[in-house]
């Protein structure tokens, strides 16, 4: 295969780290105040908490099923773990609390994934019901906010270290990378991509679609408590509006990063890319100054783009295949 | 070529029932499965042959009946219950992954795992898969790219995977529904002798086509199936296609001069 060929293929592949690359090229050459080392850190930061909720439910994603809940397990799991500190359970202790956020987000997620799995319940419904739930149950149980909560269980999102980086960077890259191992090199990361691919083709050779769903389902929900034990780190407080909105962004990350709507296709690498350039493009516009609704409608319309280069992938592949082929017959 | 089919029954479906609601697919089928024979299922569409195979493959469970595997009876619970009991099928729609690549496919659901930490930790062994995957095809005779995913493969190509995929683990009994469907000459005679030089090798068949040059070109036995029912079941030497098609069409080897089909 010509050198040139085999680059686009790359290229095509992976689509999203290539506009990654240009962004922050541009960015750093053209937008002041970009190219420095805070608000690099800044960007990174910033872009922890999404990254959590795109790689759950990119998850979902690629078994062929989404997760909207996920906003909603967000603020919900921290808002239980802080009502018990603050008012159920006074002196309980942080630690236990922050293992309880992600209890009661694998719950809520394997909730989600039984009825998914075991009822046929459509996905979308089916979060999309919890998600209403959820919100209704946070904005219930919190009138606006709990703040005072202990700093242990503010740690993890909210504190820096060396070089003043937040440790919610090393979090996430330490799941980023326990995600992309699982994703690539397991039985349950493989099967996740068989289902999505054709999940009656997995059904038929043995492949336990039930039970992978329901695990992929209590991850992604895993992976929401997860993001709002950082986000509650980050603002010291539980809102109860935590995570609003950002189920769609998660969801612009996800596609933007090569996940596939049919399921069976896209990389935990990819997520991050789409959740970085997404969260370079917010950087960069807010440095530059533009609306935030701008930069609001900015993110829906690179949804739209992230799903023409979708569609358009395969097509490209084939393409690219193809002409390489054709070299060789004609030279004959 | 000589070839020993043994008189005990491998696979032996007793009244097996399947209904759907109102409607009877399967209607008290049974049937016997010589070990080492090539038993061919015909009948019409809607005569519950697809039914029959999913039921014996795992893929939907039967209302009543028994299922006796090699002497013992047994309930296929479900695809990977019958894998393990050896029973491979290549199914009329390919289990394929189309965004999965070539020797991914030929290992789907089983694929090759290297243990590290005392055998705590299972990652896939993908070199390892490469390499079974060339010699499978090697095996059939085919030569595919292994980086390929399916979905660029032609359609005779994609049954030359599945069909890899279904003889690697050396199943006690393969099932293949419809395998020539939609293939050219040369991939048909080359699928026919594969499966004649694996059954003389002691390999275990059911075959179900609307082809019956095929069937009688290889099979020993017939099933033919009418309306969810069998309505014959002899070695293949005593039946003559013309013969076959009255058992598919009418249930009976004489034709009924009042039912003629409208052209």
């Amino acid at each position: 295969m010509s050198r040139s060929t085999t680059l686009l293929i790359w290229i095509n592949e992976h689509t999203m780290w290539v506009i990654l690359f240009i962004l922050f090229t541009l960015n750093a050459i053209f937008t002041d105040q970009f190219f420095i080392y805070g608000n690099i850190i800044n960007i990174l930061f910033h872009s922890t908490i999404l990254a959590m909720l795109a790689l759950g439910l990119g998850l979902t994603l690629l078994t062929g099923n989404f997760d909207l809940s996920i906003e909603s397990t967000m603020a919900f799991s921290p808002a239980v773990a802080a009502l018990i500190m603050t008012h159920w359970v006074p002196g309980f202790s942080p630690y236990l609390a922050i293992l309880i956020t992600f209890i009661i987000g694998i719950f809520i997620g394997i909730f989600n994934g039984l009825c998914i799995a075991k009822l046929s319940i459509n996905p979308f419904l089916q979060t999309l019901s919890m998600l209403i739930i959820l919100r209704g149950l946070t904005l219930f149980m919190i009138p606006l906010s709990i703040y005072n909560l202990p700093s242990a269980y503010c740690f993890l999102g909210g504190e820096r270290i060396i070089g003043n980086i937040p440790i919610a960077l090393f979090f996430t890259f330490f799941v980023f990378v326990v995600m992309h191992i699982l994703l690539e090199s397991t039985v349950f990361g493989r099967s996740i991509i068989a289902i999505g691919g054709n999940s009656e083709a997995s059904f038929k050779r043995g492949i336990r679609t039930a039970r992978i769903t329901i695990l992929t389902f209590a991850i992604s929900g895993l992976l929401a408590s997860a993001a709002g034990l950082l986000a509650t780190g980050r603002q010291a407080a539980v809102t109860n509006i935590m995570g609003q909105g950002m189920v769609f962004e998660a969801f612009a990350a996800a596609v933007l990063g090569g996940v596939s709507l049919k399921g069976g296709s896209g990389s935990v690498t990819g997520m991050i890319a789409g959740v970085l350039i997404l969260g370079i493009i917010n950087n960069s516009l807010t440095l530059l100054g533009v609306s935030p609704y701008l930069i609001y409608a900015t993110k829906g319309f690179l949804i739209f783009i992230a799903i023409l280069i979708d569609r358009n992938r395969i097509n490209v592949r084939n393409m690219l295949f193809h002409r390489e082929e054709m070299k060789y017959v004609n030279v004959s | 070529m000589v070839k020993t089919i043994k008189d005990q029954a491998l696979l032996e479906l007793k009244n097996i029932h399947k209904l759907y609601g109102a409607v009877h697919a399967l209607d008290g089928v049974d049937f016997k499965l010589q070990s080492g024979e090539i038993l061919g299922l015909v009948g019409d569409n809607g005569a519950g042959k697809s039914t029959l195979i999913k039921v014996i493959s795992g893929v939907i469970p039967y209302d009543i009946g028994k299922i006796i595997w090699n002497g013992h009876q047994t309930w296929v619970k479900d695809p990977s219950n019958a894998l393990s009991m050896g029973i491979e099928t290549m199914h009329q729609q390919l289990s394929l992954v189309d965004t999965m690549t070539v020797y991914e496919n030929i290992f789907l659901g089983r694929w090759i795992i290297r243990r590290f930490i005392k055998g705590l930790v299972r990652f896939i062994d993908r070199s390892s898969m490469k390499q079974k995957a060339g010699e499978a095809l090697d095996r059939i005779g085919i030569s595919i790219p292994l980086e390929k995913t399916t979905i660029e493969l032609s359609g005779g190509e994609r049954k030359a995977i599945a069909f890899a995929a279904t003889v690697y683990s050396k199943p006690r009994l393969l099932i293949l529904d419809e395998p020539t469907a939609s293939l050219g000459v040369n991939e048909c005679r080359a699928i026919l002798n594969i499966m004649k030089r694996l059954n003389q090798q002691g390999l275990s068949m059911i075959f179900v086509s609307h082809n019956l040059e095929e069937i009688f070109s290889i099979c020993d036995r017939l099933v033919i199936m009418r309306n969810g029912r069998k309505v014959a079941e002899d070695v293949i030497n005593n039946f003559n296609a013309e013969e076959v098609v009255q058992l598919m069409l009418y249930g009976s080897k004489n034709s009924r001069g009042n039912q003629k089909i409208e052209k």
